[in-house]
């Protein structure tokens, strides 16, 4: 662990009423989110994010947030049910305490360029932003910007109620601009953290990399905050012959949180998008009552011919964690690549959903796409819904899918302890091997030996539960 | 050295040993040898401690130390070593890692004190040097996408490397070609110092003419029918194991 302890400046108390959007929020009383859509304040805002926000807000009214019927949030509805009543802050007036630092709340320090927000509030003391070429900077200070217009439509028009209020009631992200042939030597390192209880937060997170640029891009989101929402939305297009790569890390380990991340990716012409997901819940919580939700929606298209996609992911559940994964891949024109491999270990009563969706369409011959999903369980009371869906309507292509279930291998077992080592280290390390495989594919060192740490000791937390229970 | 009276142990319900009786001194080699389907697998699987197969009656002791209540890795720590005919394949973890992780619970086991890093990498260059081995063997993750003769060759090292007192080599020959057999049996040789005791299991003579045993046994339905020099394994290469039918009755 990096010994770096940045502490958060003590920020001025009024300085977010200042932000945009939301200037009604001032005197702020909790509200449901219905409610701050209709006192929408986007005075002073450039007029086609002024009508995006209104669209989105009617857009919201006519839509809601999902329910059951919708079959890509069917497991997660228990869990967001009631939310469309339940009252939020949308900003905050209270000061950053100074005794905190990130270091504590789990948050590696990876060195290169850094943009912190914390409960919604960029903290500019924290991060360091570029506007020379590259640009990596706040996006509410961008939005006199009227190419932003397009760049913040969601293609596919599968926005959902959480899409449209992102829209409606953003009040800050980043927006990295990389032009063509820039290759970025530094890590983009993209920090949230939710502290307060009861606040409702929506970043947006809008990134272009131009034609042959490069750029490894890392996102940390922690939510300590109970009763909190964290709905946050990303955006990222992959230019032609470019290569992203996006390295995500969402930790949920409040109690009755919900974190939810839209990642929508666009991969034109020989680009490369290269994702890796860690998706964590709340271990630390034993109690019965209702946990973390934390769930994430990727969703990439394949726009160019030879684009290529590659995502892992690793999701960690205990208790009574709920964690949905999601993919959707789009193959719209020929000769394009997606692999996908998502592994789970989940413990207590932990629930989780990896629902991989892949469509080749009719044009998209000679796609080759391939999808693993595997998952260890834990305990008895574990539970993990996979669904792989593959629609296919080109004819010459190659597709597979796999998905497994299961505990872990008594053969391996025996084996290694033949070699001496007991029972519990033997389980240990087949776990951790288990999910190395996908902490490996990070290529950041530090973020990768972060990740490395963060599994083991979420491992062992989880080794000791199961050492309770019978 | 090794001890084994009236050995009765089923698997699932049924008995495959049925009163096997075996004594085996410091520093011998003995082969067991057999059909399939004779009790050779299951014997050195008992005396492993693979909890699958149950004792139902007599003893396995280690220098008078009864086994039956040890687990598998307790048993490693008394001194066992089974060589597996399936050396299984461990995804994600590195031959290195888990020999340390393996040496180290083999010390805390007896009371001594970790190897660090430094002396333990010590000890695999020369195990490695030892069995000619590639050096990237250990890089890699165990077996994982390891040849026949690979794995087989990795479990050699890995004997090499925890120094057992009792090695139990079940089929290390089977799938081997001449080439990795002979590989294989030199590894084994190498490790023989007069104190190091082995049972080496097998179906075919053919494993030793390369590591030449001090006693030979022949397993029949869960008993040892017969019991012989070396000549015993050259004499059923011959005859065949009907030989030993006839023998017997």
């Amino acid at each position: 662990m990096s010994a770096t302890h940045l502490e958060l400046a003590v920020k001025d108390g009024g300085e977010s009423c200042k932000s945009k959007g939301l200037r009604a929020g001032c005197e702020q009383q909790p509200r449901p989110l219905a409610a701050w859509l209709a006192v929408l304040d986007t005075e002073g805002e450039p007029k086609w994010l002024a009508n995006a926000r209104r669209n989105a807000s009617t857009a919201f009214a006519q839509v809601g947030l999902p329910t059951r019927k919708n079959e890509e949030w069917r497991y997660s509805e228990p869990r967001i049910r009631g939310l469309e009543s339940a009252s939020f802050n949308v900003t905050t007036t209270a000061a950053i305490p100074a005794g905190i630092n990130l270091t504590d709340l789990g948050i590696p320090m990876l060195g290169g360029r850094t943009m912190v927000f914390v409960d919604g509030d960029f903290v500019p003391s924290l991060s360091s932003p570029l506007a020379d070429g590259v640009q990596l900077l706040p996006l509410a200070g961008a939005l006199a910007d009227d190419s932003l217009q397009a760049r913040l439509s969601l293609t596919g028009g599968q926005e959902t109620g959480f899409d449209l209020l992102n829209t409606a009631l953003f009040k800050d992200g980043v927006l990295v601009d990389v032009p063509k042939n820039v290759d970025v030597s530094e890590v983009f390192h993209l920090i949230f953290v939710n502290r307060i209880p009861g606040m409702a937060t929506h970043p947006r997170v809008l990134v272009r990399l131009g034609a042959n640029s490069r750029l490894h891009l890392i996102e940390s989101r922690v939510c300590t905050a109970d009763e909190s929402l964290s709905n946050s939305v990303t955006q990222l297009q992959v230019g032609p012959g470019a290569t992203l790569h996006h390295v995500a890390t969402l930790e949920g380990s409040a109690g009755n949180s919900r974190q939810l991340e839209h990642i929508a990716v666009s991969v034109a012409a020989d680009g490369r998008f290269r994702s890796n997901l860690t998706v964590i819940g709340s271990s630390e919580s034993e109690s019965e009552g209702p946990s973390a939700l934390v769930r994430v929606d990727l969703d990439v298209d394949l726009v160019g011919e030879g684009a290529e996609c590659t995502l892992e992911g690793l999701y960690l559940g205990a208790a009574n964690d709920h964690i949905d994964c999601h993919t959707r891949i789009d193959h719209r024109v020929p000769c394009c690549t997606s692999r996908q491999l998502y592994k789970g270990i989940l413990a207590g009563k932990a629930k989780a959903v990896f629902n991989g969706k892949v469509l080749v369409h009719v044009d998209a011959q000679h796609s080759q796409a391939q999808q693993s999903n595997k998952n260890l369980l834990l305990s008895e009371g574990a539970l993990v819904n996979t669904k792989p869906q593959l629609e296919i309507w080109a004819d010459d292509v190659q597709c597979a899918h796999g998905a497994t279930v299961g505990r872990l291998d008594e053969d391996a077992l025996f084996y290694m302890q033949s070699r001496g080592l007991p029972k519990t280290e033997a389980r240990k390390l087949l776990r951790v091997a288990f999910a190395n495989e996908i902490c490996s594919g990070v290529r950041s060192n530090p973020m990768r030996a972060h990740l490395e740490e963060v599994l083991a000791s979420w491992l062992s937390r989880v080794d000791a539960s199961l050492a309770v229970t019978p | 050295m090794l001890s084994i009276q009236n050995l009765h142990a089923s698997v699932a319900g049924t008995e495959i040993l049925k009163g096997l009786n075996l004594e085996v001194k410091p520093g011998e080699v003995h082969a067991i040898m057999g059909r399939n389907g004779s009790g050779k697998s299951t014997l050195a699987n008992v005396i492993a401690g693979r909890s699958d197969y149950e004792v139902t009656e007599g003893d396995i002791r280690l220098n008078d130390k009864s086994l039956l209540d040890l687990a598998p890795d307790a048993r490693a720590g008394e001194g066992i070593f089974l060589g597996f005919q399936y050396p299984v394949e461990i995804p994600g973890v590195k031959t290195s890692y888990f020999l340390k992780a393996a040496v180290n619970a083999l010390r805390k086991y007896r009371g001594q004190e970790p190897l660090d890093a430094f002396d333990f990498m010590e000890i695999l260059k020369e195990k490695t040097e030892l069995l000619e081995l590639d050096e990237s063997l250990r890089s890699r993750s165990l077996n994982e996408g390891f040849s026949g003769g690979e794995k087989k060759r990795n479990e050699i090292f890995q004997m090499a490397v925890l120094e057992p007192k009792l090695c139990i080599l079940d089929e290390t020959d089977s799938g081997l070609d001449i080439d990795a057999l002979k590989l294989v049996a030199n590894g084994v040789n190498s490790l023989r110092d007069g104190v190091r005791s082995m049972i080496v299991i097998t179906h075919y003579q053919r494993l030793l003419d390369y590591i030449v045993p001090d006693v030979v046994h022949v397993l029949q339905d869960g008993r040892i029918v017969k019991t012989g020099g070396p000549e015993l394994a050259l004499e059923l290469e011959k005859h065949g194991y009907d030989w030993v039918d006839g023998g017997a009755a």
